[in-house]
C-alpha cells in the first residue's frame, strides 16, 4: 500500500509539473498583454512594464524563474490585483471555493447514495421509477438552471437562505453547495443504483439472507461496500467537474472564490495567477483522484492485494 | 474477394433490427421527434417570420411575453424567442461539431491502440488514463480564453461570418478546444471492441487476403463498433452542448452580438429577479434538448447494446 | 420433521409462467440424510429456496402447498418468522464457495454474524465459537486464519468456511446446494466426508441437492429423483440402485461413467429437457423416453407406490406392469 501510495503521489507530480509548463507557454504563445487596456499605452512605457515584471527576459529563463518561484511557494505579485501577491489572492479566495466544493460534494454523497439505494433495493416499483425521473431530470438541469431557481425561490421567495454573496460565510455556501449537491447528488443516485443492483444480484447476498438476516443488514453490511465502488471511483472526477461546477456558482451566487480570478487572470494574462491558480485546482484534483484510490482499496480488500503486487 | 467480405459484414439485419427495437421504447421516440422539433424550430424557424434577433426596440423593452413578442422581450427590446432560436442554432452546431471532432480523435485512437496491441496499445492507453486525472475544465477555458481573438483576423473565417448569420470565427476555437477534451471515453470504447473483434474469423480471413492494416481498421473492424459509437456519440452532444454553455454561462464561449443557449441563460440569470422569463425559456430550451438527447442514448443503447439485446 | 406437499413455485417471466417446480411432497425425519437428484433447471434448488423464502419475488412466487416445519408452515410464515428459521434452524450452503462468500467482509465477520443475530452472543465469546467451528472443519491455525478475507482462501477451505457458518449455530436441518460441484475432484471427497462427519456428530438432517447420483449413493439415505419440476422417483438409496422404478432414473444411472463398462461408449440421455413455460399433457419425460407409447404422451403419470411400500414411481408403464428396469 505503501509504494502504491508513493508511486501515485509522483505521478501526480509529474502531471502537476506538465500541466504548469503547459499553462505557461500557452499564454506565452497567446497574443495579448497583461498591462495592455482599453487605451493605447505608448509602446515606450509597455517595454519598461515588461521590464519591471521581466517579461523582457529570454521565455526559458523566465519558465525556469517560474518554476522555481513554485519550489519556494512564493508566486509574486499579481499582475492584475494591484497590491496583492499570488500567494495572498490564493489564500482568500480558495477557502470560499473550496468550501462551496466540499459542500457540494457532501450534499451530492448524502443525497445521492440514500436514494441510489433505496431505488436499487425497491427496483422496478414506483418508488425506484419516480426516484430514478428525479435523478435524470436532476443530470439535465444544468447547475446555472439550478442554481438561479433555487436563489429565486428559496432565497427570495421564501426567504430561508441568503440569495447572494458572501457577506456571511456561515450560511452563505448553502444555496451554492445545495444545487452543486443536486446535480452531482444525481449522478451518485444513479451510480449507487447501479452498483447495488449489481452486488445484491452476487450469491453472497442470497447466502447473507439464509443465514437469517434482516433485510436491512443484507443491504448495509453486506451489499453497501460493494455497492459504492462505482461511486467511490466516480469521486475523481466529480471533484474535477465540482471545480468547473464552483466556476458557475461564482458566477450565480457572486461569490469571491477563486474561480472568478483564474477566469480573470486567463483574460488578463495574468500569468503568476493563473499558474498559482492552475497549480491549486490541479494539486487538488490529483489529490482526491489519490485520496478515491486509496478508499477504493480500503472498500475492496481483493484491489488491496492486487495493486500492492502490481507495485511491488 | 475483397468485396465479397464488405459485403457480408455490412448486414443491413442490425441496423433494421435495432430501428423495430427503438420503435417500441415509447419515451425515446418521443424524445427522437422532440428533438426534430426543436432542431428545424431553430434552424428553418427563423424562415417563417420570426423578429430579428438583433433589431432593438427601444418602446418594447423588458417586456413579458405578448402577441408581439411571443416569449417577451430583453432590456434592449430584443425578441427572446428569434434570439432563443438563433441561439440554439449555436448551441447544435457547437454541439454536432465539437462531438463530430470528438469522435474522429477517440475512434481513431481507440482503434489503433486496439488494433496494435502489446507495448503501443499500454503506453496509448496509460496515456488517457494521466489524461482523465487532468482538470478539463481549466484547460478548455485557458485554451477558449487565450486564443479567443488570435482567430478573428484569419481571412477564411471572417468570409464564412459574412455569409452566415451565427458563424463567428472564435467558436472553431470552441469546436476543437471542446473536442480535444471529449474523446478519451470513446477512444476506450472503441479500443475494447475491437480487441474483441480481432480475435474473430473473419479478421483473419481480411489478414490472409494481404489487405493493407488501414483497410482492415476503417473497413472491417470501425463498421462493426458502429453500434457502441453511435450510442456514445448521441450522448456525448449532450455533455458537449452542456460544456459549451458552461463556458457560454462563464463568458468564454459564444460572446455577444453572438449568443448560444449558455450565454441567453446567462443574460437571464442576471436578470431573474425583475425579468424572470428571460431565464426560463432558454434554459427550458437547453433542458429539453439535453433531456431528449439523453433519453435517446439511452434508447438507443437499450436496441444497439448486444449485450442487452441478446437476453 | 420436516413435511412438504404439493409445493408449486412458478416464475412469472416475459417469455410466460415457468412453472419450476410443480406439485413436489416429500418429508424429511430427524437426522436424515435425503437427496434430491435431477439434471439443472428440473426444480431441485428452487424447492429449496422456496421453503426459505429465498425465491427472488418477483418474478418468483410461490402457488400453492404446504411446508411444515414443527408447528410452522414454512410457506405461509412470514418474513419475521423466517427469518428466525433461516440459519438457526434451517441453513444452506451453495454450490459455488468462491462467489458465495462476501468478498469485502472479514471470514471473522461472516463468520459471528448468525451467532449475533441468532443466539445475541456478545462479539467476543461468538469470535471464541466461530474459531471452534473453524477448527471443527479442518482450517489449521485457525485463530488467526479467521481474520483474513475469503479471497484469500482456496475453493476447499472456503466450502469449509460456510460449512462451518452454516453448522454454527447448530441446525436441525442443513441444506446442501450441489455443494461439491464447483470443487476439484480431489477436494469433493474430503468436503463430503466433513459434510458426513458434521451430520453425524451434530444430529442434523440434511438435504442433498445434486445432480450427481454417484454423489447421492456415498451419502444419502432416501433419494427423491426430479424431473421438469417434479418428483418422479423417490426411494431408500439402495432400493433405487437395485431396482429403479423409473426410465429417467434408469438413465441417469447409465450415465454415470463409473458404472458403465470399461470400452463401452459413455450414455447420454438423448435430447433436451422440456420447455417449462409450455404444460405438456402427458408424462414430460416421455419425448426423451425409450419406453414412452402413445398413452405417455397424453396422461398425466402419478407418483404411486410400487411393490415396496416406500419406493414410489410415476412411470404409469411401470406402475402397470408393462415394462421392467433392470439396472
Amino acid at each position: 500500500m505503501g509504494r502504491f501510495i508513493i508511486s501515485r503521489t509522483l505521478q501526480a507530480i509529474v502531471v502537476l509539473f506538465s500541466i504548469l509548463t503547459i499553462t505557461f507557454f500557452l499564454t506565452r504563445m497567446a497574443p495579448g498583454n497583461p498591462f495592455q487596456e482599453d487605451k493605447a499605452i505608448p509602446p515606450h512605457i509597455l517595454a519598461k512594464m515588461d521590464a519591471y515584471w521581466g517579461r523582457d527576459q529570454p521565455v526559458m529563463i523566465q519558465y525556469f524563474k517560474q518554476m522555481g518561484n513554485f519550489l519556494r511557494w512564493d508566486l509574486g505579485p499579481s499582475f492584475g490585483n494591484k497590491g496583492f501577491t499570488v500567494n495572498e489572492v490564493i489564500a482568500m479566495a480558495f477557502p470560499v471555493s473550496f468550501m462551496i466544493g466540499c459542500a457540494g460534494l457532501v450534499f451530492a454523497l448524502v443525497i445521492g447514495i440514500p436514494i441510489g439505494v433505496l431505488s436499487a433495493v425497491k427496483r422496478n416499483t414506483g418508488t425506484d421509477y419516480s426516484l430514478m425521473s428525479l435523478a435524470l431530470i436532476g443530470i439535465c438541469l444544468p447547475t446555472f438552471v439550478i442554481g438561479p431557481l433555487l436563489s429565486i425561490l428559496l432565497g427570495i421567495k421564501l426567504n430561508w437562505f441568503p440569495a447572494l454573496g458572501w457577506e456571511n460565510p456561515k450560511v452563505n455556501w448553502i444555496l451554492p453547495g445545495l444545487t452543486l449537491g443536486l446535480f452531482y447528488g444525481a449522478y451518485f443516485a444513479r451510480l449507487t443504483r447501479a452498483g447495488m443492483l449489481e452486488t445484491l444480484s452476487q450469491d453472497y447476498i442470497r447466502t447473507a439472507r439464509s443465514k437469517g438476516l434482516s433485510e436491512t443488514r443484507v443491504v448495509l453490511m453486506h451489499a453497501l461496500k460493494g455497492g459504492l465502488v462505482p461511486v467511490v471511483g466516480f469521486i475523481g472526477p466529480a471533484v474535477a467537474a465540482l471545480i468547473g461546477g464552483s466556476f458557475v456558482m461564482e458566477t450565480v451566487f457572486q461569490l469571491p472564490g477563486l474561480g472568478t480570478h483564474f477566469i480573470r487572470a486567463v483574460t488578463n494574462r495574468d500569468t503568476p495567477l493563473l499558474l498559482g491558480s492552475v497549480f491549486t485546482f490541479g494539486a487538488l484534483i490529483l489529490l482526491t483522484n489519490l485520496l478515491s484510490d486509496i478508499l477504493l482499496a480500503w472498500l475492496d480488500p481483493r484491489q488491496q492485494k492486487s495493486s500492492s503486487r502490481a507495485e511491488a | 474477394m475483397d468485396t465479397t467480405i464488405d459485403h457480408i459484414e455490412k448486414g443491413s439485419s442490425l441496423g433494421r433490427d435495432a430501428w423495430l427495437r427503438l420503435k417500441k421504447n415509447k419515451l425515446a421516440m418521443v424524445s427522437l421527434v422532440v428533438f426534430i422539433f426543436i432542431a428545424l424550430l431553430c434552424f428553418i424557424g427563423p424562415f417563417f417570420g420570426v423578429q430579428d434577433p438583433t433589431t432593438t426596440h427601444l418602446d418594447a423593452k423588458s417586456q413579458p411575453p405578448n402577441k408581439d413578442f411571443l416569449l417577451g422581450s430583453e432590456h434592449l427590446g430584443r425578441d427572446i424567442l428569434s434570439r432563443i432560436l438563433y441561439g440554439g442554432q449555436v448551441s447544435l452546431i457547437v454541439g454536432f461539431i465539437a462531438t463530430f471532432v470528438s469522435l474522429v480523435i477517440g475512434v481513431s485512437y481507440g482503434a489503433i491502440a486496439g488494433y496494435v496491441g502489446g507495448k503501443v496499445d499500454a503506453v496509448m492507453m496509460r496515456i488517457v488514463d494521466v489524461l482523465y486525472a487532468l482538470p478539463f475544465m481549466l484547460i478548455v477555458i485557458i485554451l477558449t480564453a487565450l486564443f479567443s481573438d488570435s482567430l478573428a483576423d484569419v481571412e477564411i473565417l471572417q468570409s464564412l461570418k459574412e455569409k452566415s448569420k451565427v458563424f463567428e470565427p472564435d467558436l472553431l476555437l470552441l469546436f476543437f478546444a471542446i473536442g480535444f477534451v471529449e474523446w478519451l471515453t470513446m477512444a476506450r470504447i472503441v479500443r475494447s471492441q475491437i480487441i474483441t473483434l480481432k480475435k474473430q474469423e473473419f479478421v483473419e480471413a481480411a489478414v490472409s487476403l494481404g489487405l493493407s492494416h488501414p483497410r482492415i481498421i476503417f473497413r472491417h473492424l470501425i463498421p462493426n463498433t458502429l453500434g457502441s459509437i453511435i450510442v456514445y456519440t448521441t450522448l456525448t452532444v449532450p455533455a458537449v452542448m452542456r460544456l459549451e454553455a458552461v463556458l457560454s454561462f462563464l463568458g468564454l464561449g459564444v460572446k455577444p452580438p453572438n449568443s448560444s443557449w449558455g450565454s441567453l441563460i446567462k443574460e437571464g440569470a442576471d436578470r431573474m429577479y425583475s425579468d424572470p422569463w428571460l431565464l426560463v425559456f432558454p434554459a427550458l430550451f437547453f433542458s429539453v434538448t439535453i433531456f431528449s438527447l439523453n433519453f435517446l442514448g439511452d434508447g438507443l443503447r437499450d436496441a444497439l447494446d448486444p449485450k442487452t439485446s441478446k437476453d | 420433521m420436516l413435511q412438504v406437499e404439493d409445493l408449486k413455485t412458478y416464475f412469472h417471466t416475459r417469455d410466460g409462467i415457468v412453472r419450476a417446480v410443480d406439485g413436489v411432497s416429500f418429508s424429511l425425519e430427524k437426522g436424515q440424510t435425503m437427496g434430491i437428484v435431477g439434471e439443472s433447471g428440473s426444480g431441485k434448488s428452487v424447492t429449496c429456496y422456496s421453503l426459505l423464502g429465498l425465491i427472488p419475488m418477483p418474478p418468483g412466487k410461490i402457488e400453492g402447498g404446504r411446508a411444515l416445519f414443527g408447528e410452522l408452515d414454512l410457506l405461509k410464515a412470514s418474513e419475521e418468522e423466517l427469518r428466525h428459521v433461516r440459519g438457526k434452524k434451517i441453513s444452506m450452503i451453495f454450490q459455488d464457495p468462491m462467489t458465495s462468500l462476501n468478498p469485502y467482509l472479514r471470514i471473522s465477520t461472516q463468520l459471528i454474524e448468525p451467532l449475533m443475530v441468532h443466539e445475541h452472543l456478545d462479539k467476543k465469546a461468538a469470535l471464541h465459537r466461530a474459531i471452534e467451528s473453524l477448527e471443527e472443519v479442518g482450517i489449521p491455525d485457525a485463530s488467526s486464519r479467521i481474520r483474513s478475507y475469503p479471497h484469500e482462501f482456496s475453493g476447499g477451505m472456503r466450502q469449509r468456511v460456510m460449512i462451518a457458518m452454516a453448522l454454527i449455530t447448530k441446525p436441525e436441518i442443513l441444506i446442501a446446494d450441489e455443494p461439491t460441484t464447483a470443487l476439484d475432484v480431489t477436494v469433493q471427497k474430503e468436503v463430503l466426508d466433513l459434510i458426513k462427519e458434521r451430520q453425524e456428530s451434530l444430529g442434523t438432517a440434511v438435504i442433498f441437492i445434486t445432480h450427481d447420483l454417484a454423489v447421492v449413493s456415498n451419502v444419502c439415505d432416501e433419494v427423491n429423483v426430479m424431473y421438469a419440476g417434479k418428483i418422479v422417483e423417490s426411494a431408500p438409496t439402495a432400493q433405487l440402485f437395485k431396482h429403479p422404478e423409473h426410465p429417467y432414473t434408469k438413465a441417469l444411472q447409465r450415465s454415470i461413467p463409473a458404472m458403465q463398462k470399461k470400452g463401452e461408449p459413455l450414455y447420454t440421455i438423448e435430447g433436451l429437457p422440456p420447455d417449462l413455460t409450455r404444460p405438456m399433457p402427458g408424462c414430460s419425460f416421455a419425448p426423451r423416453c425409450d419406453y414412452a407409447t402413445e398413452a405417455c404422451q397424453t396422461t398425466s403419470p402419478v407418483l404411486k407406490e410400487t411393490a415396496h411400500a416406500e419406493h414410489l414411481t410415476a412411470c404409469t408403464r411401470r406402475q402397470l406392469g408393462e415394462i421392467e428396469l433392470e439396472s
